[in-house]
């Protein structure tokens, strides 16, 4: 491990107590403290997952590319041309999905992937939502933030009198914002996301309440210090020959954030537990939640099992982390 | 036209001219015209193969007569 990783740690170090925390690993957490281990604490990543992480990344490098082009006065179809061939670029080494992996990661190509930025773009290119500028002058596109709480892990706060580390580590939350956008004389943060699954009312149901929606909703308000009312959802279905945009929205009141931020601290509190006693129990009823976990073969073998199917279908790759710049 | 894309997308990308990104994007909004309208986009035509299901030990035995219908007994 070199210096720059054991710095970007969101780990206290020398213990699985995490201090940084994102969406993401808060998620894992909440939905089964056993994905958290795995993903958070171990490091797997199922062999076909690239394929939707590398899609998401360059779909809203894309998209904060033409954000970018557009704020500093380009026209719409300068900034689609330009964003377009940045996009081929970074993608030149694109793999095709397997031939033996799912539907979803089939859908994943390169093709799809222009396709879909140039419809997206080409949909909303007079966009009732209008990019925030920022008090330099910057647009709101792409916004990492990291905001300590005014608590820390219990045990790594003191020990022996003194705090363990180095000033007393608070909590931190951290993520990034794609875009903060003012729509009808309000703020909303944007969040772009694709999917191979319909989005309908089912699907936009699921952001209310959730745990990202609030965390945004809530880090945003802290970034611009305004009322921020809450998400706007743009979700692009990715479809064989087609892909198609749908516009959902989420809000919040400070009473639901405040609640999220005190929930937090029960949770944080329960990680910091199973930490400890080096045990992150199974959430059974959580293995068919949206779709079935990736996870879920493997908790179905008897536990002695367990490690020999995990490395046959897993990898230890890179490991999620929250305070990873982007 | 399916042909066009994949040879223009084969392009190396720090090669390409302008024209070759706005025949991209042009394709993309040609392929969603052709969706609005309700027409499938064409795929490409290749060569006709014919598959020996017999080789694939699918081919079908010559349709045996159907049993005679069954008569009902009275009681």
């Amino acid at each position: 491990m070199d210096a720059m990783t054991k710095e970007h740690s969101p780990f206290i170090e020398g213990t699985n107590i995490q201090y940084a925390w994102d969406s993401t690993s808060i998620g894992y957490l909440k939905t089964c403290p056993r994905l958290y281990q795995y993903i958070m604490i171990e490091g797997w990543t199922g062999r076909g997952e690239s394929i939707h992480l590398r899609f998401g990344i360059e779909y809203h490098k894309a998209l904060e590319d033409y954000d970018r082009s557009r704020a500093t006065g380009n026209e719409h179809e300068d900034a689609l041309r330009n964003t377009v061939r940045e996009l081929l670029i970074r993608t030149a080494d694109y793999k095709p999905p397997d031939d033996d992996g799912t539907r979803g990661e089939k859908l994943k190509t390169r093709e799809a992937l222009v396709r879909t930025v140039v419809w997206y773009l080409d949909q909303f290119k007079d966009d009732a939502a209008k990019t925030v500028i920022l008090s330099d002058g910057k647009p709101a596109v792409e916004l990492s933030f990291q905001f300590d709480l005014d608590w820390g892990p219990r045990s790594a706060t003191y020990k022996e009198g003194k705090f363990n580390t180095p000033a007393g580590q608070p909590y931190i939350l951290c993520g990034h914002l794609d875009r903060v956008v003012e729509y009808m004389d309000s703020l909303y943060v944007m969040d772009r996301k694709t999917t191979t699954t319909t989005p309908s009312a089912y699907y936009f149901n699921s952001f209310e309440p959730n745990n990202q929606m609030s965390l945004y909703t809530l880090a945003s308000q802290i970034i611009l210090e305004s009322p921020v009312k809450g998400v706007i959802i743009d979700a692009a279905q990715v479809l064989t020959d087609s892909s198609r945009f749908v516009r959902g929205f989420t809000q919040r009141t400070s009473e639901q954030l405040e609640e999220f931020t005190r929930d937090l601290e029960y949770w944080f509190n329960l990680a910091e537990s199973y930490a400890e006693a080096n045990y992150w129990p199974m959430n059974d009823t959580a293995c068919d939640k949206y779709g079935g976990c990736r996870f879920r073969d493997i908790c179905s073998k008897s536990p002695h099992v367990r490690e020999q199917f995990l490395k046959s279908s897993f990898v230890k790759g890179e490991k999620w982390n929250p305070l990873k710049v982007r | 036209m399916t042909e066009e894309i994949d040879v223009l997308m084969d392009i190396d990308p720090t090669e390409m001219s302008a024209k070759n990104i706005d025949d991209i994007i042009e394709y993309m909004r040609k392929q969603r015209g052709f969706l609005e309208k309700g027409i499938k986009p064409k795929k490409a035509e290749g060569p006709k193969k014919s598959i020996d299901l017999a080789a694939l030990g699918l081919s079908k035995k010559a349709e045996e007569p159907p049993p005679a219908p069954m008569k009902r007994r009275s009681w």
